[in-house]
């Protein structure tokens, strides 16, 4: 291994070795830190977009279900319906806080549903009683609208989550100390390698 | 400062009215203007806890509860939710807040409708 490193330098002024032995002990230390800040970004923006976008199927599949129990709940006549309005409350009710579980995920990456929206989907399902059949079917036609333009909305924030510029994220999400400290040892095991190599080979 | 959790009413409420069961909008608007006039005679403010009830609430539950508040005239809009007024929401989902603000700011009192 020394014969090999020595070979190396053969034929080499001093001048020429000073700066080899530069090269080595900067330049590829150098190599490794950027290497691992590349490998970081890229495992916590792959991170990142599959926990959105699994919290946005999520979201996507209780709203349909949200929108399967609307259906039968206020386009069912009564002596056909599956639920009371007590039983649809509770499903809807569960459904939504699930939706807003995800959406605190959501949060975390700047992807928010306006609270506002929100409301009016909430109203939209449990604010009234079923009635006549034409208001109960724009009841529906309203939650439904609400429930498409939710999905649209939260479709296209986490597309534009996942475009956001990489450089806020490694601001953001800065390196753990345990990270830090381990490319520490790291660099200082290199640089004591290569400062035995150089005492044994010059 | 008084505070009134709601799970203490009921951790499953539902309905607006009496006949949707026991723990409805309406039965919870009379506890609940009584512990207001309590906070207003004490120039002091009441917080509804929302956060220790199971699933949560239905709209139709809190439009009675709350905008009927205005509705029945024990009310009004500002006592309860102006820049003085004695009503506040404490839950972690801030929708509730928003919901129960519409709620009460569009209920008109039941004497003035249509006039």
């Amino acid at each position: 291994m020394f014969e090999f490193i020595s070979s190396l330098f053969i034929g080499y002024t001093l001048e020429e070795q000073f700066t080899l032995r530069f090269i080595f002990s900067w330049v590829a230390p150098i190599l490794v830190i950027i290497g691992w800040v590349i490998l970081r970004r890229n495992a916590h923006s792959f991170a990142k977009r599959s926990e959105m976008n699994n919290a946005g199927k999520e979201i996507s599949s209780l709203l349909d279900r949200i929108i399967d129990v609307a259906e039968e709940y206020w386009l069912s006549h009564n002596s056909k319906c599956k639920y009371s309005a007590a039983v649809y409350e509770s499903l809807i009710i569960n459904f939504l806080s699930r939706v807003f579980e995800k959406e605190e995920v959501l949060r975390k990456y700047g992807v928010i549903i306006d609270v506002k929206t929100i409301v009016k989907f909430r109203r939209s399902l449990t604010l009234y009683e079923k009635s006549y059949p034409n208001l109960n079917q724009a009841n529906f036609l309203s939650a439904l609208k609400i429930s498409t333009n939710l999905h649209i909305s939260i479709e296209s924030k986490i597309n534009d989550a996942n475009l956001e510029n990489n450089i806020t994220n490694l601001i953001n999400y800065h390196p753990s100390k345990m990270g830090i400290l381990l490319v520490g040892l790291i660099l200082i095991l290199y640089f004591k390698i290569f400062e035995f190599i150089f005492t044994m080979v010059f | 400062m008084i505070t009134y959790d709601l799970s203490k009413f009921s951790t499953k409420p539902f309905g607006r009215y009496v006949k949707d069961g026991k723990f409805n909008g309406t039965t919870f608007r009379e506890i609940l203007s009584v512990k207001l006039k309590e906070a207003q005679s004490e120039n002091d403010y009441l917080i509804v806890d929302l956060d220790n009830i199971e699933f949560g609430v239905g709209s139709s539950f809190l439009e009675e509860a709350f905008g009927g508040l205005v509705r029945k005239g024990l009310f009004t809009k500002d006592e309860l939710i102006g820049s003085q007024g004695i009503l506040q929401i404490k839950s972690q989902q801030a929708f509730y807040k928003e919901e129960i603000h519409q709620y009460i700011d569009e209920a008109k009192k039941e004497n003035n409708q249509g006039s």
